[in-house]
């Protein structure tokens, strides 16, 4: 150890607030230097249990996320949330209203940690970002990091992959909707939480989703896991120690194959794939084209393929794995 | 200056029931271009958390029912206790021009009356944002 000053992972390490806030900023800025603090907190990275909660807009997601931070600050495990919204595509503001939601169940507890990200309309960058936000929440020691995402689209499937459990919340009487979201539970729920059951359609919902029998297969076993349905109300906290001891069950069954590992392999592929494609697009981006072969001026396609399959070759040549020349 | 992602917090008072005005703001700023996180608060020091938290460029606090000077004098500590010392912070709501002053002393940059485009409030961010202190 050094007698210098502590650098930036050493302060999100120790639990810095400050630091790991400016450290995510600079995620979703894409700064080139968060990716050395990343590396660094890696050895501290791999603990925290991952947690997604998506549905429809106003299915209570978020009042569901403070139901969810209360029991489990009562179980005493420190938590960490990411909540997405998605950016307004003519001005690329947003309105980023999750946190409200949420304020009671944090106020004044150091154990709580809630960051908004709006998504920014950048396709898979949202994913890569939320992957690399975790890390820092993770190597803070948050015992638990839930990722709040809206809807079930294209971004969704990219979220569902980082989390271990996947929280479907449901909310009953959505008429035509209500076939997506089945679609959805197929895809990407390990849990369906069917929410607002205060309300009285919300029995026979869960009924319905009951006789469905939905499983999710291990993709390393010969093993299924049935998706339970719980009914919750965020809104009375109702149903909320059961939903958590679900998640819990399912966490725990991924670990008795090599389904867990699975999951954090796929996180990290992720990551890799993200880094490589922003880092070959950045330098992409700074050739001078008038100092290489004019080809792709004539031909743009057989020049870019000239131009991968060198890079890939050059790989080939010195046995490097992973990559095929072809 | 000038920034590509501007973030800001509004925080409104919980006991104060005229939200829209705030509500209103907080979507004039996004059409803007910025990035905002709306949410009502009980005690201040759960606007300086969430500020440090979400680490926003700027907090506007809206204050309807009188309350604004005990907010500013619990609000630029708090704030700066946690580290976030350039900070742009504005006030708006019911606010008495008389009060303007006096909050100015206290660290509060800029008071704007009610009613007032929201156009103004982005152009006021969009010119200041990242130059102010709280000293
Ligand atoms: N009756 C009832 N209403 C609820 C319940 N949970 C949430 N709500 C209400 O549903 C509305 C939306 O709640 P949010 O938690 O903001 O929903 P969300 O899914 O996070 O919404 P977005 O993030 O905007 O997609 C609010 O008015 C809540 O008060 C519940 O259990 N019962
Ligand atoms: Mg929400």
């Amino acid at each position: 150890m050094t007698s210098s000053a502590p650098g930036t992972s050493e302060l999100v390490v120790s639990d810095s607030v400050r630091h790991a806030a400016r450290l995510i900023t600079q995620i979703e800025n894409g700064v080139p230097a968060a990716r050395a603090v990343l590396a660094e907190l890696l050895p501290h990275c791999g603990s925290a249990q991952l947690v997604g909660i998506t549905g429809p807009p106003g299915a209570g997601k978020s009042t569901l996320t403070a139901s969810l931070i209360k029991e489990l600050r009562s179980q005493g495990r420190s938590v960490g949330v990411i909540a997405v919204d998605p950016s307004s595509p003519f001005s690329m503001g947003a309105l980023l209203g999750d946190r409200d939601r949420m304020l009671e169940a944090a106020s004044g507890d150091p154990g709580v940690f809630i960051r908004s990200l709006a998504s920014r309309g950048v396709p898979g960058g949202l994913a890569a970002a939320v992957n690399d936000v975790v890390d820092v929440m993770d190597a803070m020691g948050k015992d638990v990091v839930i990722v709040e995402t809206v809807g079930v689209g294209q971004g969704e499937l990219e979220i569902a992959k980082i989390a271990h459990t996947v929280v479907l919340v449901f909310v009953p009487g959505y008429g035509d909707a209500l076939q997506a979201m089945k679609a959805g539970i197929t895809e990407i729920a390990d849990v369906v939480a069917v929410n607002k059951g205060d309300l009285a359609e919300a029995s026979r919902a869960v009924q319905e989703l009951r006789g469905q029998d939905y499983v999710r297969h291990d993709p390393t076993a010969d093993r299924t896991w049935v998706v339970p349905v719980q009914k919750v109300s965020a809104l009375r906290n109702e149903g909320i120690a059961e939903l958590v001891g679900l998640i819990d069950d399912h966490y725990r069954f991924t670990a008795q194959s090599a389904w867990r590992s699975e999951i954090e392999r796929n996180r990290r592929h992720a990551q890799f794939m993200a880094f490589v494609t922003e880092r070959l697009r950045a330098e992409l981006a700074s050739i001078d084209l008038d100092a290489f072969d004019a080809g792709w001026l004539r031909d743009p396609y057989a020049a870019a393929e000239e131009f991968v399959t060198e890079i890939v070759k050059a790989r080939a040549d010195r046995g490097a794995v992973g990559l095929a020349a072809k | 200056m000038s920034k590509e992602h501007i973030k800001v917090l509004l925080a409104k008072k919980k006991i104060d029931v005229h939200g829209r005005g705030t509500k209103l703001l907080a979507r004039e700023l996004r059409d803007a271009g910025m990035e905002v996180v709306y949410f009502r608060f009980g005690v201040v020091d759960e606007i300086a958390d969430a500020a440090v938290q979400e680490d926003v460029d700027v907090v506007g606090v809206s204050v309807m029912t009188s309350g604004q000077i005990q907010i500013a004098r619990g609000l630029i500590p708090a704030l700066k206790a946690r580290g976030l010392d350039n900070v742009l912070v504005i006030m708006g709501g019911i606010i008495p021009e008389v009060d303007y002053e006096p909050l100015y002393e206290l660290g509060i940059h800029r008071c704007f009356a009610p009613g007032l485009p929201g156009g103004a409030v982005a152009e006021y961010i969009r010119e200041n944002v990242g130059t102010a202190t709280l000293g």
